[in-house]
């Protein structure tokens, strides 16, 4: 009996050794996990285990590669569930993928916070948490004292900032590109706009882990401002401040005037090499509805171009003024 | 006493080795298919009713993949593929694959005259690593469509040329393959766009 518990032992420990190197789990991210006193959801999916394709250019299908291990694959099917909840909430995401596949762009990664928001008579508003009155459609609750409460389906709105990540290269080091951008879902509706006072300017922000090579900046507005509804440098949006690895965009926003913002994006550009632990991408966006400025404090240092990433470059703010103003913060978290 | 305890713990690790690579094996065998088996695989899942499907290699120097096109079936059902990723055992093939995908669109409909069908999706080398580049088919049987030759503007960074091309030729079956789309170096970007098909009397009879 003793014998054969050896032998049994023995096979046991050939077969770890052997199968060990199969057993690589994809570093996926976490739900949730912020500290936010605020009401936001945060996901991110990771696309290197799924298979993306797209057949007669116009029906895209997300599937488990087959091809994987047997434990990349339990991974792979979570993220894929990601990626159904994900398109379930934001369905014209899927549009927005179909384009990317068939530019041939290779997608890393997805990131994505949502923030529920009240439209409070001439801004938004942010939720906070621990709230008592069931108020939208989100299944949020906000504290009555807080926020005027509403049932009207029109002042209700969804922020989400969501960092999109492509690659292109041959061979390691590659050539990443990582794109932040905001949506607002349901905007305002044009409330005397002309006769309103303008809001003061959001700021757009973003780290990378590398030294970045360029940046690029692009609005879009709900109503047409000096003669189209994108945004122009110098006149909608501005390149403020940054470093080697971060940059601040401030850009126009009057919500109940104008200039009420659509969408915007901010992206930049680094080389690096993949590497076995993950690092982070942080996107930042500063709302505020009273002129203001901001100045950045930074920790962390990047990595060179070329070679490994560091661990991150985070950022932190000091607005002129306190209130009338909010932040929503994301990130990605991949293996550069 | 030694030494017959070391040669005792010996022969059960090298017995253990066996076993697991027999195991494994075992494995690769079971969950892979022959070329054959690949065929009765698209015969028995065919959307298209089709009989027959034609194999067709990858085209570059190591062919990871193998395509499976319907030569023929129901003329009203979309054309169909179903593609076959080569798979190792270590560093040997044994000729044996795993299913990858297939086109599953739905049935073609009245106003789409549409004589191709087409797959953009993303390969893996020998090493199981995604690749950067994109891979962009097109196929269809040779029976119900006379497509010969093809027109393409090739795309890279700001650069671009127009160029035309007989189809690839398979048995009851054509074939067109670009390759590492996106992905020409570092700052600039490949792409083919504005894609043509003429029949073998030179009209157009389908844009992509």
């Amino acid at each position: 009996m003793k014998y054969y518990k050896k032998i049994f032992a023995v096979v046991l420990a050939a077969l770890i050794v052997l199968y060990t190197p199969c057993i690589s789990f994809a570093s996926n991210s976490k739900t949730g996990g912020n500290s936010s006193e605020y009401e936001e959801y945060h996901d991110q999916i990771n696309f290197d285990d799924l298979m993306l394709y797209v057949v007669n250019k116009t029906d895209i299908l997300v599937d488990v590669d087959p091809t994987i291990s047997i434990f990349k694959k339990i991974g792979a099917k979570n993220q894929k569930e990601k990626y159904n909840k994900y398109i379930k909430e934001h369905p014209e995401a899927k549009t927005e993928m179909l384009n990317m596949v068939n530019d041939s762009d290779y997608l890393c990664a997805i990131s994505y916070t949502d923030a529920p928001l009240l439209f409070a008579g001439d801004h938004y508003e942010r939720i906070p948490k621990n709230n008592t009155a069931n108020i939208n459609s989100f299944g949020l609750k906000a504290k009555a004292a807080d926020i005027s409460i509403t049932s009207d389906a029109s002042l209700r709105h969804r922020l989400t900032l969501k960092t999109t990540i492509t690659r292109r290269g041959t061979s390691n080091p590659y050539t990443y590109y990582p794109s932040t951008s905001g949506t607002w879902e349901n905007s305002a509706s044009l409330f005397d706009g002309e006769t309103q006072p303008a809001g003061g300017n959001d700021f757009v922000l973003q780290s990378c882990p590398t030294v970045t090579s360029s940046s690029v900046f692009r609005s879009t507005y709900n109503y047409s401002t000096d003669g189209s509804k994108n945004g122009q440098e110098g006149i909608n949006y501005f390149l403020t401040d940054g470093k080697d690895s971060w940059v601040k965009y401030e850009v126009v926003d009057d919500p109940v005037g104008l200039a009420q913002l659509k969408t915007f994006s901010l992206g930049q550009t680094f080389r690096t090499r993949t590497t076995s632990s993950t690092k982070k991408i942080n996107s930042y966006y500063i709302h505020t509805w009273k002129d203001m400025s901001v100045s950045v404090s930074v920790s962390g240092t990047a990595g060179v171009t070329g070679g490994s990433p560091s661990a991150g470059v985070a950022l932190s703010f000091t607005p002129t003024i306190k209130d009338k103003q909010w932040q929503l913060y994301n990130f990605v978290s991949y293996n550069w | 006493m030694v030494k017959k305890r070391i040669f005792k713990y010996s022969l059960i690790m090298v017995f253990s080795i066996i076993l697991a690579f027999s195991i494994n094996l075992i494995y690769y065998f079971s969950t892979t298919l022959s070329v054959q088996d690949c065929r009765n695989y698209c015969l028995e899942n065919t959307e298209r009713n089709s009989t027959y499907f034609s194999r067709i290699g990858d085209g570059r120097y190591v062919e990871d993949y193998a395509y499976f096109i319907a030569a023929n079936g129901d003329p009203d059902k979309p054309q169909e593929i179903f593609i076959f990723k080569k798979k190792f055992w270590g560093s040997l093939s044994f000729d044996r694959y795993e299913f990858i995908m297939s086109s599953t669109q739905s049935d073609k409909n009245e106003e789409d005259e549409t004589e191709f069908g087409s797959i953009h999706f993303f390969t893996r080398n020998d090493a199981g690593e995604k690749e950067t580049g994109a891979t962009l088919l097109f196929f269809g049987a040779n029976m119900g469509s006379d497509i010969t030759e093809y027109e393409y503007t090739l795309k890279v960074g700001e650069k671009s040329n127009i160029y035309k091309k007989s189809v690839t030729r398979g048995e009851f079956v054509w074939f067109i393959k670009f390759y590492d789309l996106g992905n020409a170096d570092k700052n600039n970007k490949k792409t083919v766009s504005d894609i043509k098909f003429y029949d073998s009397k030179g009209n157009l009879v389908g844009i992509y």
